[in-house]
């Protein structure tokens, strides 16, 4: 156990401050006493700021803000008389709020947060999840982004502060009246701390007691199905999964006192009241006199079937100003048949007796199959039952059957498209899938389905998403992709498209016919659509570099002769035809249209008429190899 | 490869009308139909009609044309003028070998006056579509590549008669990117990867100079077709 005392508070302190400095005074000395006492102890781990500081109000009062000042000066004290015992506190953040508890972002957070922890000097920070309290509390979809705010800042301050969480396990009920906080149910629990998860390093669970939220605690069954889930959940090693096995019939031996009967219609110690909710009525208990009973009350419960027993538990209660006290002692055996039984346990383990009213469970744990349970108490004056539960082990639940759906389930889509498809898996903890698609038409990542460049036809395809759980379930979405329209890349003219000469400068029109003009290849040939001994210049857009084709004596020796980019000063690159000149090229880039000038000189021993070709692609298509016109080298 | 072959027919194919892109006075027509391997028509494949020379002492003006196949695969171009023609197709998206780029012997016809010639089928062939990634393990690529002008990764496949057809972007994601080209089955290729500004690596880790490049020679064989070739970047060269 880890245990963090809390500071003295005071409602004077609270609401006007003008008890700070006493305060600080007292707390110092019960700090001191409580370290020359327990100090050595292993469980004393440090302190705990009792003051519930608002970060909002950090971010009204600015820097300073009294609570920050009484926290850091808390936070010193401490540190001076013991420097090993940590400091925590349980800070309030709102998301919405009011006057001068303004709302908070996240990044308003994180800032106000930083300088909040460089100030104080914090060892634990622990704030408060708000999922219990609600009210202006961040949704539990947007926790993870406050905490990932408050981790930032811890990051940020570098005060060696570390985030735990004080995870809220109350829920406010709005149907309750005064103090209405009891159990949140566990799911809602593992939310909250798997939202959080990446962030910090601890958890503090914080649930109201009976003082503070009668709901809390006047649920006895409720209470104790919780208390079995939270166990089974969080530590199933030492708390295995157990459920309540229905009680079908039970008998009394003898028959409860005619002041406080069963009822013929819902047997009381199975109806699952657990008493009823306060303590002013006893409308769902038996009771038995002494008198009537000569101190021994025999209840045999009918399970309907052999199950396996794993304890019985009666909810009895003590209220001794009114003559009810607590069993003496419960017994318990089992039978399969009625006839014979057999010892399943005992215990007279149950709490004290009180004045007032309290309620309090027998329990007997032990290991049987049976059908039939017996439980034999012996008491004083006035006996009072309300619950009798059997746990057993749980009957093998149906193997959970995982599904797969995908969403959005069709969708259109043209040329260059995206559509980001997700799956909701259910049935299992494992939510990973696989995804694919038939046919393999597009691309596909993650979910994010992309049309091809070019849809030739109308065609569907179908992105599948397939459970790394249970390989045998999948769910599908389908890509209607509509056929391309959109006509080829559009090459030429070439400017001038014929003469004569060493030099000259050329200009190559394209345009797009979809998506933008990718690249450019002007070819000078005196032999066709081959490159060999001819002058082959490349031209990319996306980041306006060209190469010339080097000599090539055999296609095995087909290369660049350079790369440079287009209108770069100097740079001029060559074979035994042609040479480009960088510094004097240019692209004119306009919309969809890429004219490409070329400032060309070819070899006067390559004299001859050339022909000119072009080939250019776009987003979608490729046009190749038109020709555009033709060259003279005198 | 498809043969040359030249013809001279007329015949009477319906067909979509053709777009021109540099216009000629001329009246000729063009029919004929694309399919692929196994004689099946092909629907929405483009077919350029391009003019060539038709002899040494021939300077024809600039004329090509495109035109879309209709269901059947058949298609028209009209106010052809006169002169020496290849016929070509492409089915892009496709895995058939755009003949435009790859045909080295495109079909040709001679059109003269108005005559309306008839060619015979242009076969597109089924080619291999052959992927190359780039691994970029730590993302140098895609943050070079927006701040150095010039910087990036050339790929490409040269043809047996020395045109460049580089490879299209498949797709891009932070730690990598992948790029396709359909090239033709049992066709010498020499596949470029030449990295500007990176150091890049081949599969077994051996740095590629720059200055070269990678020419990796491939030849598609049916049923033995390569994996997914990659290269990875290994980080940013020095200047």
């Amino acid at each position: 156990m880890k245990v963090y005392l809390g500071s003295l508070q005071t409602e004077a302190d609270w609401a006007t401050g003008l008890e700070f400095t006493a305060l600080r005074e007292y707390n110092k000395r019960v700090a001191t006493e409580i370290l020359q006492l327990y100090g050595n102890h292993p469980s004393l781990r440090g302190w705990y700021f009792t003051q519930e500081i608002w970060m909002n109000w950090v971010k009204y009062y600015g820097p300073t803000y009294y609570g920050t000042a009484l926290m850091r000066d808390f936070v010193d004290d401490m540190k001076v008389i013991n420097p090993t015992k940590r400091c925590t506190a349980a800070v309030v953040f709102k998301k919405t709020g009011y006057g001068a508890m303004p709302g908070l972002t996240p990044a308003e957070l994180q800032s106000v947060t930083t300088g909040f922890l460089q100030t104080t000097g914090i060892d634990i920070l622990m704030p408060q999840d708000g999922a219990g309290a609600e009210e202006g509390a961040a949704p539990l979809n947007e926790l993870a982004s406050y905490f990932a705010a408050m981790a930032a800042a811890r990051d940020a301050a570098a005060t060696g502060t570390v985030l735990w969480s004080t995870t809220e396990t109350f829920t406010a009920n709005p149907y309750l009246s005064n103090d209405r906080y009891p159990p949140a149910d566990v799911f809602r629990i593992d939310q909250q701390v798997n939202a959080i998860r990446p962030y910090v390093t601890g958890y503090v669970s914080w649930i109201f007691g009976n003082d503070m939220s009668p709901q809390a605690t006047y649920y006895p069954v409720e209470a104790s199905a919780l208390n079995r889930e939270y166990r089974s959940r969080f530590k199933p090693q030492y708390f295995p999964r157990s459920e309540v096995l229905p009680v079908q019939s039970y008998q009394a031996s003898p028959a409860p006192s005619p002041y406080y009967p069963d009822s013929p219609y819902t047997p009381k110690l199975s109806d699952r009241t657990g008493g009823g909710y306060n303590g002013y009525s006893l409308a769902h208990w038996i009771g038995f006199r002494i008198e009537e009973t000569g101190g021994v009350v025999r209840i045999t419960a009918d399970l309907g079937s052999v199950r396996d027993i794993r304890m019985v538990r009666a909810l009895s209660q003590s209220w001794v100003v009114s003559g009810i006290y607590r069993p003496r002692m419960m017994t318990v055996e089992v039978s399969s048949d009625g006839v014979n039984w057999t010892l399943f346990g005992s215990t007279n383990s149950f709490p004290n007796d009180t004045l007032d009213f309290a309620v309090m469970w027998g329990e007997v744990g032990g290991f049987a199959s049976a059908r039939y349970v017996r439980c034999t108490f012996t008491h004083i004056a006035w006996l009072f039952l309300s619950e009798l539960e059997v746990l057993g082990v749980p009957s093998a639940p149906p193997p959970p059957t995982v599904s797969v759906t995908v969403t959005p389930t069709s969708v259109a889509l043209t040329e260059n498209q995206s559509q980001q498809f997700s799956a909701t898996v259910t049935g299992t903890t494992n939510t990973a899938v696989t995804w694919s698609m038939s046919p393999i038409v597009g691309s596909l990542i993650n979910g994010l389905y992309t049309a091809p460049s070019y849809i030739p036809s109308p065609q569907t395809v179908t992105v599948r998403a397939t459970s790394q759980a249970d390989p045998t379930k999948s769910g599908a979405g389908t890509v209607n992709l509509v056929q391309s329209t959109a006509p080829p890349p559009r090459v030429g003219p070439m400017n001038p498209d014929q003469g004569t000469g060493l030099s000259h400068l050329f200009s190559f029109d394209t345009e797009a016919g979809s998506g933008s003009i990718q690249w450019i290849q002007v070819l000078f040939s005196a032999s066709g659509v081959t490159q060999t001994n001819g002058c082959l210049i490349f031209y990319r857009t996306s980041d306006d570099i060209a190469a010339v084709s080097a000599d090539a004596a055999t296609p095995d020796n087909y290369q660049w002769a350079g790369w440079a980019v287009i209108g770069t000063p100097g740079v001029t690159v060559s074979n035994s035809q042609c040479t480009l000149d960088y510094q004097n090229s240019w692209v004119v880039k306009n919309g969809s249209r890429v004219t490409l000038n070329l400032s060309l000189s070819f070899s006067p021993n390559w004299s001859g008429t050339k022909d000119v070709f072009m080939a250019a692609a776009d987003s979608a298509q490729t046009v190749a190899w038109p020709y555009v016109g033709y060259w003279t080298i005198p | 490869m498809m043969r040359t072959a030249t013809f001279l027919l007329s015949a009477l194919l319906a067909a979509p009308a053709a777009r021109a892109q540099t216009t000629n006075p001329a009246s000729g027509t063009v029919r004929g139909i694309v399919q692929d391997e196994l004689r099946r028509p092909l629907s929405n494949a483009t077919v350029w009609l391009q003019i060539r020379r038709a002899n040494e002492k021939d300077r024809p003006r600039p004329f090509h044309q495109w035109t879309k196949t209709g269901s059947g695969g058949q298609f028209q171009f009209s106010g052809v003028p006169t002169g020496r023609f290849i016929l070509c197709a492409q089915l892009p998206a496709s895995d058939l070998v755009d003949s435009c780029q790859w045909d080295s012997q495109p079909p040709s016809v001679v059109v003269s006056g108005a005559a309306a010639v008839n060619v015979p089928a242009i076969n597109l062939q089924r080619g291999y579509p052959l992927r190359v990634r780039i691994d970029d393990p730590r993302g140098d690529l895609s943050v070079q590549e927006l701040r150095t002008q010039g910087a990036g990764v050339r790929l490409g496949v040269w043809t047996p008669t020395g045109l460049f057809v580089p490879l299209a972007l498949r797709y891009k994601e932070p730690r990598g990117e992948e790029h396709e080209a359909v090239v033709p089955y049992r066709t010498p290729l020499r596949l470029l990867a030449q990295g500007q500004r990176f150091v890049l690596a081949d599969e077994r880790g051996n740095a590629i100079d720059n200055r070269q490049g990678l020419r990796l020679p491939l030849v598609i064989q049916p049923g033995k077709e390569p994996k997914l070739i990659r290269f990875e970047v290994r980080g940013v060269e020095k200047p």
